[in-house]
């Protein structure tokens, strides 16, 4: 388990101060270390033409998405990537039995899944990233439905569009994803290779 | 199907792809295209027909209220009606009713009733029935349980249909045989060939190559035929749009190996067109047939596992039995599934392999309760479970909830009650404990016993029931009143395993009843019986002694190879410290959150003839009340919180069954739930926790809950105080929602509510009473409005 990772994990945990993260660190590593047992990380990406109107991001395939939020992020965008992770059912059910058996390890799993998800979307984007830098293109920060103007209803379009089944991503009727320890995001590619990547505005997860 | 068997036979391939490049837009489902556009489906199936594929599939795969409402049934009756029409003007082949996923993950785990969804597969299957399939295909399946519910809406439908036809399910498994929820290959094997499918296959998620392991193992775990339908290759994103790069040669080639790999049918899924079949056809047309599996060996399996019956000896753990049990009684009166689930993960912590569950507890409803129990249990647990009553009503509701292929607890000689459980072990799939007794009794001698033994066996053949999936119970009875009662049990027990072969069980305990020192008679007796043949024991994984014998039993007698099991159970143990009768030591335990010591140091003192209640408020709340002032302090942080909660449970179970059935009356309670819409509930679940273990009842009504059943549960228990959460701003309004219908029916009832995104002035703003941002915050609360 990184630094990083640690922090990002202690953080979801409520453990801000460094003696917290350090008291707690025993208990964090081998949490991390469970649930990476149990995780399949997996994910989809859909590359897209944007387009956008008054009030709406328009994408070929989905109907309009109604955003002010979304309008703002892709002004300047002609294209964008969708994504889809999750770290899979197991991981859920690993934290639902552990919090039954040991709740301060089903807490802590939770937290080094919520993080272990950031990271492994970082992973493959940044992949992407590289691959846009070689076209002059450049990957922007990741938006999240259900953040901002964007309803969570979005998602079931979005996600049959993506065909989450292949991932084993399902929606409740209240538009929540399962597995738990999903996200689903929208990034805007500009032109050039210069500039902010990467980061997330803010994470859609289920953490 | 009459060269079902005979030679490789073809399925057709994708549907989406053709629908895709005629027009078919992202968010129109296909089904539609029945009706829109039946002259394009039928061309499809003409196609493949005109390619040599024998079984054509209806564009049926979403043919359920879950994705077209109340048009299902219309379409998927459209859909087999042009499958069907295309197989009359070819002359040849098959028509199938094609059935998918709902798309919605079912309860516990997700938000779909599995009674819904099971009602929802099997009209779509009368409607497909009724239209005149020819054959059920389930397919794509990535949760056992829903594959499951699937196949068994389908057998229900050909019983109201009256149509019998073969039914095949398949399911998309990672490269490494792991379902998207988790089961291997093996267990779904087990799972599905229980419900005596006709076929089992995979399809979609993979291409062709990197199928073979998985149809390899696949065909070793089924005991009936098998077939695969891979994707064109691994799927490459082109221009933004997702491709399957294998062309009809390429993927003809590849797939070459599956009729020597044992498939009995091949196919395609995404990807695949007419050319693709055509193809595929052309390279393995002459290609001969692997014979017909064997039966498999007595398999069970649990949400995530299976065992093999006799190839090892087992521990069946009894503790989820109320007999005898207190708490556990008054866990089941209360709905406690919660200390279920606890005593369900300890006895597999302890080596269970797997766990019997009974609910018979009298004055309660046992069919709902064992319905209730089993699918709690199960939502932690991917052991096999061993579903104990007498109540064939009861046994049905299990046998419906259960994921994977149980054990049933029991059938025997009497002829009514091999009337009333083998129909059901037959249609839902299971082993059976079979005791060796009739409507004469418990017969006095071994020969009789094994007389008995035979009658059963023949009667379970006439359902179809395999002798591998009966376990013999050779009984148990107490020596203390009949000096001979452990000799013939063992008698039985050799006489079982060298005149029929077949598999034995025991529940060990009953040998020791009326004599003092039981554990070291148990002991004594699970050793002799491992020795005279048995082969799972069903006994308390909580008692060394019994742990010990079996373990040591099993490595002395040849039956753990290189002592394995021994070593995993006793390497590292020491020997065991005698706990002292202290109230420092469960003070301690508790502060520092040791749940064994907490335990251990509990029990030390009640046995010593402690009041348990002296000891909730000497020992437990001051350890508690100095966490929980660290953690507001920040000295402390939710971890230590949690696990000193979790060593304060450990001791109240203990101590709750030590008190008085009067005195556990429970009257400082909360109702907990996670607002409709919101499926986040480790908030909750930690904030359940901590008020449980500093003394609050917790009615759990879990997550994504309407406002009418808070209302309704606040109603029923009484209790003065909700907690509600949510996690994100979009099920605030549901929050809302909620705590207005609690002001106008229950105005006396106060809220507390907490969750990511809520502050102290939001919650005002919404009509909270109380905002609590963490769990210590809600115990005090709840101390506030319910008194410390």
């Amino acid at each position: 388990m990184n630094e990083r990772a640690l922090f990002n994990a202690a953080r979801y945990l409520g453990l801000k101060t460094p003696k917290a993260r350090q008291e707690n660190r025993a208990l964090l590593e081998d949490a991390y270390e469970r649930m990476r047992q149990a995780a399949q990380p997996r994910h989809l990406l859909r590359r897209f033409e944007a387009r956008l109107t008054d009030g709406a991001l328009l994408i070929d395939g989905l109907p309009p998405l109604p955003s002010q939020s979304l309008r703002r992020i892709f002004t300047g965008a002609p294209q964008g990537l969708a994504l889809l992770a999750t770290l899979g059912a197991p991981v859920d059910f690993l934290i639902r039995r552990l919090m039954v058996s040991e709740p301060a390890m089903g807490a802590a799993v939770g937290a080094c899944a919520s993080a272990y998800v950031d990271e492994y979307i970082d992973g493959f984007l940044a992949r992407e990233a590289a691959a846009l830098r070689a076209q002059g293109l450049r990957l922007r920060p990741r938006f999240s439905p259900g953040y901002g103007d964007v309803p969570l209803s979005v998602q079931r379009p979005l996600l049959e569009w993506l065909d989450a089944r292949r991932i084993g991503v399902t929606l409740t009727q209240g538009f929540f994803m399962l597995p738990e320890k999903s996200v689903s995001a929208l990034a805007p590619i500009v032109s050039g290779a210069e500039g902010k990547e990467g980061a997330p505005c803010r994470i859609g997860d289920g953490g | 199907m009459q060269d079902w068997g005979r030679r490789l036979m073809y399925l057709d391939g994708g549907m989406g792809t053709l629908l895709q490049a005629l027009g078919l837009e992202g968010g129109q489902r296909p089904e539609t295209w029945n009706e829109r556009h039946p002259q394009r489906i039928l061309d499809i199936h003409r196609q493949y027909l005109e390619a040599g594929c024998d079984v054509v599939t209806a564009n049926t795969f979403g043919a359920t209220r879950s994705h077209l409402g109340k048009d299902a049934p219309r379409l998927m009756r459209l859909g087999v009606r042009l499958a069907r029409q295309a197989v009359a003007q070819a002359g040849r082949g098959v028509a199938a009713a094609d059935m998918g996923s709902l798309g919605r993950l079912l309860a516990p785990y997700g938000d779909m009733d599995p009674q819904e969804a099971y009602a929802q597969f099997e009209e779509a299957f009368v409607a497909a029935l009724e239209e005149g399939a020819q054959l059920l295909l389930i397919e794509t399946m990535t949760d056992l349980g829903e594959a499951r519910l699937c196949a068994l809406a389908a057998r229900e439908a050909m019983r109201r249909t009256g149509r019998e036809v073969k039914l095949w399910v398949s399911f998309t498994f990672d490269a490494q045989g792991r379902l998207l929820t988790g089961a291997d290959v093996e267990t779904a094997a087990c799972t599905l060939s229980a419900l005596r499918v006709d076929a089992l296959g995979l399809n979609c998620g993979l291409g062709p190559e990197a199928m073979y392991d998985n149809l390899r193992r696949l065909r070793a775990a089924s005991g009936v035929p098998v077939f695969i339908q891979p994707n064109a290759g691994l799927p490459e994103v082109r221009g933004g749009a997702t491709v399957f790069p294998e062309g009809p040669e390429a993927f003809a080639r590849a797939m070459e190996p599956m009729a020597e790999l044992g498939a009995w049918a091949v196919g395609g899924c995404c990807g695949t067109t007419p050319a693709h079949i055509e193809a595929l056809v052309a390279h393995t047309r002459f290609q001969r047939l692997t014979p017909r599996p064997s039966p498999l060996p007595g398999r069970v399996a649990g949400r995530g596992r299976y065992l093999t019956l006799g190839q090892r000896p087992l521990i069946i753990g009894e503790r989820l039995n109320p007999t005898g049990k207190k708490r556990l009684k008054q866990a089941l009166a209360e709905g406690d599934m919660d200390y279920l689930m606890r005593e369900a993960l300890s006895q597999i912590d302890r080596g269970a392999d797997a766990l019997d569950i009974n609910a018979g507890v009298p004055g309660l409803d046992e069919a709902a309760l064992l319905e209730q129990a089993v699918r709690a249990v199960q939502s932690v647990c991917d052991a096999p479970l061993q579903l104990d009553t007498a109540d064939a009503q009861a046994l049905e509701a299990a046998l419906r909830a259960y994921v994977g292929k149980p054990i049933i607890n029991s059938v025997c000689g009497k002829q009514e009650v091999m009337d009333a459980v083998f129909p059901l072990a037959a249609r839902y799939g299971g082993a059976l404990v079979a005791l060796t007794l009739d409507e004469n009794g418990i017969p006095p001698t071994a020969a009789q016993r094994v007389a008995i033994a035979r009658r059963i066996l023949s009667e379970a053949s006439r359902y179809g029931i395999a002798r591998e999936d009966l376990l013999f119970d050779a009984l148990t009875m107490t020596v203390a009143t009949d000096a001979n009662a452990a000799r013939v049990t063992l008698e039985t027990l050799r006489a079982l395993k060298e005149e029929l072969g077949v598999h034995t069980v025991l529940g060990v305990s009953n040998v020791s009843f009326g004599l003092p020192q039981r554990p070291l008679v148990n002991a004594a007796f699970i050793a002799m019986a491992l020795e005279a043949g048995l082969d799972a024991a069903i006994l308390n994984p909580g008692d060394d002694n019994a742990r010990a014998a079996f373990y040591s039993a099993c490595a002395l007698n040849g039956r753990d190879d290189g002592c394995r099991r021994y070593l995993e159970a006793f390497a590292g143990v020491g020997q065991a410290v005698e706990p002292r009768a202290d109230e420092d030591a469960l003070r301690s335990a508790v502060r520092q959150g040791l749940p064994g010591e907490a335990a251990r140091a509990a029990r030390a003192l009640l046995d010593a003839g402690k009041e348990p209640l002296t000891l909730v408020e000497a020992s437990v709340m001051p350890a508690l009340a100095e966490v929980g002032d660290g953690f507001e302090r920040r000295t402390l942080f939710l971890p230590q919180l949690l696990q000193s909660a979790a060593a304060a449970q450990a001791a109240f179970d203990l101590i709750r069954a030590a008190l008085p059935p009067r005195a556990a009356r429970e009257d400082r309670r909360v109702v907990l739930a996670t607002v409709q819409g919101d499926v986040h509930d480790i908030g909750k679940n930690i904030v359940k926790v901590m008020l449980m273990n500093y003394g609050f009842s917790v009615t759990d009504l879990g997550k994504d809950v309407p406002p009418q059943r808070v209302v309704e549960a606040a109603r029923d228990t009484g209790a003065p105080l909700v907690g509600l959460s949510a996690l994100m701003t979009t099920t605030v309004p549901a929050m809302a929602q909620t705590i207005r219908l609690l002001r106008r029916e229950l105005p006396q009832v106060r809220v507390v509510v907490g969750g990511a995104v809520l502050t102290e002035a939001y919650a005002r703003e919404i009509g909270a009473d109380f905002y609590a941002r963490d769990a210590m915050a809600t115990v005090r609360v709840a101390q506030e409005v319910l008194g410390a």
